[in-house]
């Protein structure tokens, strides 16, 4: 009995874990540096588009002059600029969950803000038809007290933030407080590690999920 | 201290580096390694303890942790020397406010140091020039409120404060510098009888008395309490700067200068002053009781320059050998530091700057002059914990009256003894028969002058072209009685010289009637009166007009010089003048002690021991304070000069000129509030300017500022797109609660403040914004206005500059990679279209030669012909071009070489040079206008059988489309906001350019341009692990810089 149940757990984690690692994660690396205006196509990988709002490019920590790039990242990420941002969908059109992403603030100029919070990421969620779903805001992660900005994980599985294409993009606080989303181009951010898991490695997710709960059931 | 003396004892070790500066390409070099010295180590070094004084605190020399250490640095900079490649000479090594060395090396040995791991900086070393009473009563210091009386009157101003003075030494007979006074109360030369008035020296004072030829140790007293001298880089360059005769080698003046500036700061007070024989009152240093240390730094040695006639002195004054001063006063224990000696205009880096960065750090308050090269954009010392010093003029002057024959009078500038009535005579009628009449209206001291003419007579002599005092040389050579000197133009400055024979200096108004009436009336005589004091008569204080103007060259947002005090006709000591050897020797045997002198001087070397003294002086009421406190209590106390006649940026009003205006030291020693700096914001003041770079260990701990953002009593902002934010911390040092408001002004902008109000106890600081919305004011041109804080009592006022930018972005941005993107960021002045015209990338264009070593200098002529030592190629730009540029590499140059490079236009202009110490060299031009151009390559050292190299070269134009270069940048725009522009690109192994134009998208204006450089080659040059690109970019620009001013 106890046999039985250990090989399902680790058969419920293994499902998880391979949803999780392996499939639904935008992560750059695989692509030609590049750089994009507003309304140029990405094709991320086979089965996501991206589509330029203002600038973008694909680079990493070396692409910033006079800007500052996070640090932290030997990888490439995309780099939305001038209060730009993106669109992401599938290539069919077909429907998505967010589960995640990591994030990082931009600075035009190298600044000392430690700990200050300089603006959110704002993520937009559209239906087949276009229309808006949708608006989640989260925080984007301070500067260090190193004076280095890091790429920070938000995870929003939880949210169920689900849709045929989603809109990233950024804001910034002004003076009294609110979060500009047109702020004199200053409004960019890094992102990297988009976690959209495709058709099948969303099965083998909610599976794996549902293993565990029928596992917790059973030890009830 | 006895590792402190070690400098001195490496200094030996000159008969070594005679014989080998002599041999060949040995030039002196001061090396920077990484650790910091010792007034800024914070600890963390290998269990070694913090060494940096806390705040109000001063170097303790003595202690264990000091002396633990400085073991540590000589032992990394024993290692730094063993690894230079063959026989080195280190002249001097620095421990307390530098951590490196000085020594001898030949450009390879230098070049091959700075890429060592733990090398900062190589910088060559290279000559400094020195920057050439009633001050105090035009100061306000004897009022009976004055500073003086809140200090406890003249005889307790500025007690037990050490004054260091790095300059040329001290002449120690003369009273200012006594600790004795006579019968009457009056200072009397130390060496004879009197009653000492002044205690030991402050228990702090650790320094020495060197002795030497002229100066022994008897010359120093309780007054004059340190005298040394550094030489060691000055001995090392004997070759080609074989020192003077008339020079001695202890801390003994030779020129005067250093005599002048320490009794200006630091001078007795009521010493009588005689000139010429003329009694010409009392003089008084500015903190009266402060105690003098002098660093001799400045020799005299025969000008090697073949435009001078032979065994001409010159002074100057080696960086290696002011870095070893300035430490040597730390480490004695000074507060103040004055250094009236040239420096550098562009680099924060430079020796003497971090030196005196890590002095500041150690609480020591250094008064720097600003040059004398204005009215042009030349301030040096641009460093922010320096107080920068400008020149400006003040309301006293010496007079004598010319009385005709006729009973007509003319009043001129003079420190003449009266002469009785004799023959008047025009210079111009005076020449010997054929002697060239320009000269003899000049009256030139060459024997023009006919002394059958001249004998016993009053000569009138235009002014210019000479000295005005090889004027009256020469009338007295000629047998002349008295000298008039005749300005030729309104602009010209009139001057208390002192004349071999009784003169009176006219203007050119007053000198041109006196000259037509002798040459109308036969006849006439003339009588000169004795000179006298005229005080409140002319307007002051009006800027010099050869004081150095702003803006700061090294980084605009720091507001130089930052003040300005009185450095013209300042009476001051002065070395007694020595005209043959056997005086000369005389003195250097104590066989003869030389009578007291002084001099009337203008300059801003004269200018900054003023302010020196008032660092004294605040520092003796307020112990605690920051050199910074003390600059910004003298900064926004002061009041504006009047206006000049100097044109645009030229204006002596102008905070270019001013700064922050004049000082009034009355007002400063009650500020109100104070703008502090801390030494963590110095350092994020670096890395925010890119001085320091990012991986450096400091910028990781501290951060970054930008650059406006120090907290400098002066507000300056080089680059506001629309709007921009300066932010302020000022902190109460009164002692009472003070509720302030704050206001500001500044023509173009709307400016606010936040808070307007503010309330602060005793001690309390507060942040205050203030925030500027461009409105009217033009592009790229600079308002002035200011930002107020009063509380009725105080009015703390901060000079406000900015300046409203179109559009600015980097004009030259490098990588190295072959598939890649990158953006930068450019700042936009304007709400509206962006539009970008790309060209490149563009493979570089390669012509190999060999070339030989050029004998004498370059010239378009001689380049054009490929004379040997000089190979030209041509560049053609057609319409449009976007980037130039010629570069040679090291990779592609033959071993032992030394070659540079320079452009010219087809008209022969030479347009641009590159002259570094290594044969990386790059000449450019951004947007050129079509035309013909010529790249020259010059060959400064080269093997025997010649040097091969491949030139590289390229014209960049919008046709040009390699390597899938790919920019994007926003079409729209907005005021205050920033672009960021990007680009792709995806390249073979080669080295190419690019270039981008960027264009006001509506009126197709040109907004600015930026030059791409992609090199894809492998490196060939091994570049220190731990030294950052950037940090060995900046040796490179510094080696540049420094073979430039050669």
């Amino acid at each position: 009995m106890f046999k039985n149940m250990a090989k399902r757990l680790v058969a419920a984690c293994g499902l998880l874990l391979s949803a999780s690692s392996q499939a639904g994660f935008i992560s750059f690396d695989d692509l030609t540096p590049n750089v994009y205006g507003d309304g140029e196509l990405v094709a991320v990988d086979s089965t996501f588009l991206l589509s330029t709002n203002g600038l973008g490019l694909i680079g990493d920590a070396l692409s910033c002059f006079v800007a500052q790039c996070p640090s932290g990242n030997d990888s490439q990420s995309w780099y939305a600029l001038n209060d730009g941002g993106f669109n992401l969908h599938r290539g069919d059109n077909g429907a998505m969950q967010l589960f995640g992403f990591d994030v990082a603030y931009v600075a035009a100029f190298p600044i000392f803000a430690p700990e200050t919070l300089l603006g959110r990421i704002l993520v937009d969620a559209y239906s087949s038809t276009g229309a808006w779903l949708n608006t989640w805001q989260f925080d984007l992660p301070t500067q260090s007290a190193d004076g280095n900005f890091y790429f920070a994980h938000i995870d929003v599985s939880a949210l169920q933030i689900s849709g045929h294409s989603f809109r990233f993009s950024s804001c910034t606080f002004d003076e009294f407080g609110d979060c500009q989303s047109s702020y004199y181009g200053l409004n960019q951010f890094a992102i990297d590690n988009i976690h959209v898991p495709t058709a099948p490695a969303l099965t083998l997710f909610v599976l794996g999920l549902a293993g565990l709960v029928s596992l917790r059931r059973r030890a009830q | 201290m006895k590792k402190f003396y070690s400098a001195s004892l490496v200094a030996l070790s000159i008969s070594v580096s005679l014989q080998v500066a002599a041999q060949g390409n040995l030039k002196p070099y001061i090396v920077q390694l990484a650790d910091r010295p010792v007034a800024t180590y914070e600890g963390g070094t290998k269990n070694l303890a913090a060494t940096q004084p806390s705040a109000g605190q001063s170097l303790n020399m003595a202690a264990a942790n000091v002396a633990a250490y400085i073991d540590y640095l000589e032992t990394q900079q024993d290692a730094a020397i063993a690894s230079i490649p063959g026989d080195v000479t280190v002249l001097h090594r620095y421990q307390v406010v530098y951590n490196g060395f000085s020594a001898l090396m030949t450009a390879e040995q230098a070049s091959a140091l700075a890429n060592k791991s733990g090398v900062v900086l190589v910088t060559e070393d290279e000559p400094r020039e020195l920057d050439t009473s009633y001050t105090p009563g035009f100061l306000g210091l004897d009022a009976v409120n004055g500073l003086w009386a809140n200090l406890g009157g003249t005889g307790n101003a500025g007690e037990d404060i050490i004054v260091g003075i790095v300059d040329g030494g001290v002449t120690p007979e003369n009273p200012a510098f006594s600790d004795k006074v006579d019968e009457n109360g009056l200072p009397i030369a130390a060496h004879l009888p009197g009653t000492v008035v002044y205690g030991p020296a402050p228990s702090r004072w650790t320094g020495d008395c060197q002795t030497g030829p002229g100066f022994m140790a008897s010359n120093c007293n309780n007054k004059l309490i340190g005298a040394q001298y550094f030489d060691a880089t000055f001995q090392a360059l004997q070759a080609n700067y074989p020192v003077h005769w008339r020079e001695w080698q202890s801390p003994r003046d030779q020129g005067g200068h250093g005599t002048h500036t320490a009794s200006t700061a630091a001078g007795n007070y009521n010493t009588p002053v005689v000139i010429g024989g003329v009694e010409i009152g009392r003089a008084s240093g500015i903190a009266p009781r402060a105690r003098v240390a002098s660093y001799k730094v400045c020799w005299t040695y025969i000008d090697p320059s073949p435009t001078v006639p032979p065994n001409t002195p010159k002074n100057s004054c080696f960086t290696g050998d002011n870095v070893a001063a300035i430490e040597k006063a730390v480490a004695d224990g000074v507060h103040v530091i004055n250094y009236s000696i040239s420096g550098t205009q562009t680099n924060f880096m430079d020796p003497v700057e971090q030196a005196f960065f890590a002095a500041a750090r150690a609480g020591v308050f250094v008064a720097a002059s600003a040059g004398n090269s204005g009215p042009g954009n030349q301030v040096a010392h641009m460093s922010p914990w320096l107080t920068t010093v400008g020149a400006s003029t003040h309301d006293r002057y010496m007079e004598a009256e010319l009385t005709l024959s006729d009973n007509a009078v003319y009043r001129g500038r003079s420190l003449a003894k009266a002469l009785p009535s004799k023959d008047m005579i025009l210079a111009i009628n005076a020449g010997l028969p054929g002697a060239d009449v320009t000269k003899v209206r000049l009256c030139y001291n060459e024997g023009v002058l006919d002394p059958e003419k001249v004998a016993n007579k009053i000569v009138v002599c235009d002014r210019g072209v000479i000295a005005r005092v090889d004027k009256s040389a020469a009338v007295k050579a000629a047998g002349g009685a008295g000298m008039v000197l005749v300005n030729m133009s309104a602009s010209e400055s009139l001057n208390e010289d002192i004349h071999t024979v009784p003169s009176v200096h006219l203007d050119n108004v007053v000198g041109a009637n006196l000259k037509t009436k002798l040459a109308s009336v036969s006849g006439l005589k003339g009588a000169i009166s004795e000179a006298a004091h005229v005080p409140g008569k002319v307007a002051a204080p009006i800027m010099a007009s050869f004081s150095s103007r702003g803006p700061n060259k090294a980084n605009p947002n720091i507001l130089k010089p930052d003040l300005t005090a009185p450095g013209v006709s300042i009476l001051a000591a002065y070395s007694p003048e020595v005209t043959t050897p056997q005086q000369r020797d005389d003195i250097a045997n104590f066989l003869i002690t030389p009578a007291s002198n002084w001099a009337f001087l203008q300059g801003t070397s004269m200018s900054s021991p003023h302010v020196a003294g008032l660092g004294a002086l605040l520092r003796h009421k307020y112990p605690d304070w920051s050199p910074s406190a003390i600059k910004s209590a003298l900064m926004t106390t002061t009041y504006s000069v009047l206006a000049d006649t100097q044109p645009g940026a030229a204006q002596g009003q102008l905070p270019w000129g001013q700064g922050a205006g004049h000082v009034n030291p009355n007002k400063a020693m009650n500020p109100g509030l104070v703008f502090d700096i801390s030494n963590e914001d110095y350092y994020r003041f670096l890395c925010g300017v890119g001085a320091l770079p990012a991986s450096n260990g400091n910028c990781v701990a501290y951060g970054r500022i930008n650059a406006y953002d120090l907290n400098l009593a002066s507000m300056t902002i080089a680059d506001v797109y629309g709007r921009a934010t300066l932010t302020r911390t000022v902190k109460n040092v009164s002692d009472v609660t003070s509720t302030y408001m704050a206001s500001g002004t500044l023509p173009g902008f709307t400016v606010s403040l936040s808070p307007t109000m503010l309330t602060l106890n005793p001690g309390q600081s507060a942040t205050i914004r203030v925030n500027l919305t461009r409105t009217t004011a033009a592009f790229n041109n600079w308002s002035f206005g200011e930002v107020v804080l009063n509380d009725g009592v105080h009015n703390v006022r901060s000079v406000l500059s900015a300046k409203a930018s179109l559009f600015t972005a980097p004009t030259l941005v490098e990588d190295n990679r072959a598939s890649a993107s990158k953006f930068f960021t450019a700042g936009v002045g304007y709400t509206g279209k962006l539009a970008v015209v790309k060209g490149g990338l563009k493979a570089a264009t390669r012509q190999t030669n060999t070339i030989s070593t050029l004998t004498g200098t370059s010239s378009f002529g001689d380049c054009l012909a490929n004379k040997p030592g000089l190979q030209s190629y041509v560049l053609n730009v057609p319409a449009n071009g976007l980037v130039m540029r010629a570069a040679l590499y090291n990779s592609h140059t033959s071993n032992g070489s030394d070659l540079d490079l320079e452009l010219y236009n087809a008209a022969g202009t030479k347009l641009a040079t590159s002259a570094s110490s290594s044969n990386n060299e790059w000449v450019q031009l951004r947007l050129p206008a079509a035309g013909t151009y010529y790249a020259c390559v010059v060959g400064y050292a080269t093997p025997a059988a010649g040097s091969e190299y491949t030139l590289f070269s390229w014209v960049v134009t919008p046709s040009d489309n390699a390597a899938n270069f790919k920019v994007v940048a926003p079409t729209n725009v907005v005021a205050g906001g920033v672009a960021s522009i990007a680009m792709s690109w995806n390249a073979g192994a080669d080295k190419y350019m690019a270039g981008l134009r960027y264009l006001d998208g509506t009126s197709n204006a040109t907004l600015g341009s930026t030059a791409v450089f992609i090199d894809t080659e492998p490196t060939q040059t091994v570049q220190s692990s731990s030294v950052s690109a950037s940090a060995a970019n900046a040796k490179a620009k510094k080696l540049a810089e420094q073979a430039k001013a050669q």
